[in-house]
């Protein structure tokens, strides 16, 4: 990912997957462990 | 310097074929961490035990001296989001963003120094006031920027990056709980340690975001997004300056509208463990009130995106006046289904709370767009933020004072929360009307377009 504006460069596949796999797999492993735990209230 | 103008807002500006989409990813990175405030508490056990270790020695901090820690962050969110919002507003997200990562981070390190020394004001100026700056810079700095990449669904947008502050405890609490047992040894409980490696895996993170964001060019718009003809009462074209808004009753009117709405939910946030269980005696534990608790945090989180992006299609006055029709039914039925023993229903009721309670911290921004237009929503959102600062007090004072009058005026604890609720219900009916009195900007308030162009260059 370059700091530079000019010129075009369109986002790619790839770079998409990758923004939201960054920020997605944290927070589904967050969401996860929480779920389990909270499973616990209706046993 | 010629290297730190990378972050000025001129080279912040998108190429074309820039997708729209990579927005919201370095959005979240910046609040996927700030949001670990939520989660600061995991710390304040094993803070009381520096020197004893298994337990309190006398010249341990104890607990009362911590929590402080949490509120001077939360202070300086309030404050630096509404000092420094119009200086994240002119200056570009990229800047905000690296000044959040680096206040943030440097926090936690500072922080760690702190409780190496065994220096509790050391611990306050750390994590409290670099990282409650850090955190303001953070909380605003890519709202502004969300709106102008989706003009067209300003809501969901926002409620994407805001979800994420309400999903980062989920992450921080088991990441700080796990790295403590990495650290701790037989003559250590391992805190400066998790907060050094917190803090620099957060700077990488926000700083990660701060590359990847970007801002639209002048006059960019959506492919096939075509802005409507028709004009909608709430949703202006024009822009008010920051300051000027703080003339406006619209404003205020929003300033109580979120207070409210923040009040009603942070109190029941606060003490829903134990609450759960002095209404459930025997049947919800301290262990399975976790669940509960962390449940909530679901909801509060799903709600922001969920909510914010129903603002959309039905209008933000529209959206309120859900959460406070709503709200009121559900606060009025929780003393019912707490007498009647009815724990699922208990559970969603609180449930559904707790989504509009992050749905009206999602909404605001898109809400302020509509009044105050795009230029300086970010600033004016660091304004607004001064809400959620006083919500914050007023919330638990609210539960546990009454709750505290409840019980000792001889009600069982297990009825000891129903004033609450009816009282937070009631607080719901002024939301309601400062809702309801919400109308359009009066004209005198917008900008001149020449003094638009006169302040900055406009994206």
């Amino acid at each position: 990912m370059s700091f530079d504006n000019r010129g075009v460069s369109p986002t790619t596949p790839l770079q998409l997957a990758l923004a939201w796999g960054f920020v997605g797999i944290p927070l589904l492993w967050g969401i996860y462990g929480t779920l389990l735990n909270a499973m616990k209230l209706f046993q | 310097m010629a290297l730190l103008s990378i972050l000025d807002r001129s080279h912040t500006i998108a190429k074309p074929g820039f997708s729209r989409w990579m927005v919201p990813p370095a959005a979240l990175c910046i609040h996927l961490c700030i949001g670990q405030a939520y989660a600061f508490s995991v710390f304040n056990l094993p803070l009381t035990k520096l020197i004893g270790i298994t337990k309190s020695a006398p010249d341990d901090w104890k607990l009362t001296d911590l929590g402080w820690i949490f509120s001077i962050a939360i202070f300086f969110l309030g404050f630096s989001a509404a000092v420094l919002g119009r200086w994240v507003e002119e200056g570009g997200p990229r800047r905000a963003m690296v000044a959040a990562a680096l206040c943030f981070a440097g926090g936690f390190l500072v922080s760690a120094f702190g409780v190496s020394v065994h220096q509790l004001w050391i611990v306050y100026l750390g994590y409290g006031v670099l990282g409650g700056i850090g955190l303001g810079l953070g909380y605003i700095s890519p709202v502004s920027t969300l709106i102008k990449w989706f003009p067209d669904r300003p809501g969901m947008a926002t409620g994407m990056a805001i979800m994420g502050f309400g999903g980062a405890a989920m992450i921080a609490a088991p990441l700080s709980v796990w790295l403590m047992s990495v650290f701790s040894t037989p003559t250590h409980v391992g805190v400066a340690e998790s907060f050094v490696v917190m803090g620099l895996v957060y700077a990488c993170f926000m700083l990660v975001g701060a590359a990847i964001v970007r801002l639209p060019a002048p006059g960019w718009r959506p492919d096939g997004f075509v802005p409507s003809t028709q004009p909608k009462k709430l949703v202006t074209t024009n822009d008010v300056y920051v300051y000027q808004a703080l003339k406006t009753p619209q404003f205020w009117l929003i300033w109580i509208v979120l207070c409210v709405n923040v009040t009603a939910g942070i109190g029941v946030l606060g003490q829903a463990s134990a609450m759960s269980q002095e209404m459930f005696p025997g049947r919800v534990t301290a262990a399975t009130a976790g669940g509960f608790v962390g449940l909530l945090s679901i909801f509060n989180m799903a709600g922001r995106f969920f909510w914010a992006s129903m603002s959309d299609h039905i209008g933000r006055k529209n959206t309120y006046f859900i959460f406070f029709a709503l709200g009121f039914v559900l606060y009025a039925l929780v003393p019912y289904f707490g007498g009647a023993g009815n724990l699922a229903l208990f559970v969603l009721c609180f449930g559904v709370i707790l989504s509009m309670y992050g749905g009206g911290f999602a909404t605001v921004p898109a809400y302020l767009r509509d009044m105050f237009g795009t230029r300086y929503v970010g600033a004016i959102h660091g304004l607004l933020i001064t809400a959620w600062s006083v919500a914050g007090v007023l919330g638990p004072v609210l539960v546990n004072y009454i709750r505290q009058y409840q019980i000792d005026s001889g009600v069982p604890k297990a009825q000891a929360y129903n004033v609450t609720m009816y009282i937070m219900a009631g607080l719901l009916v002024v939301g309601f009307i400062a809702n309801f009195l919400i109308k359009a900007v009066d004209d005198r308030h917008h900008m001149e377009l020449e003094t638009v162009d006169d302040l900055v260059g406009v994206a």
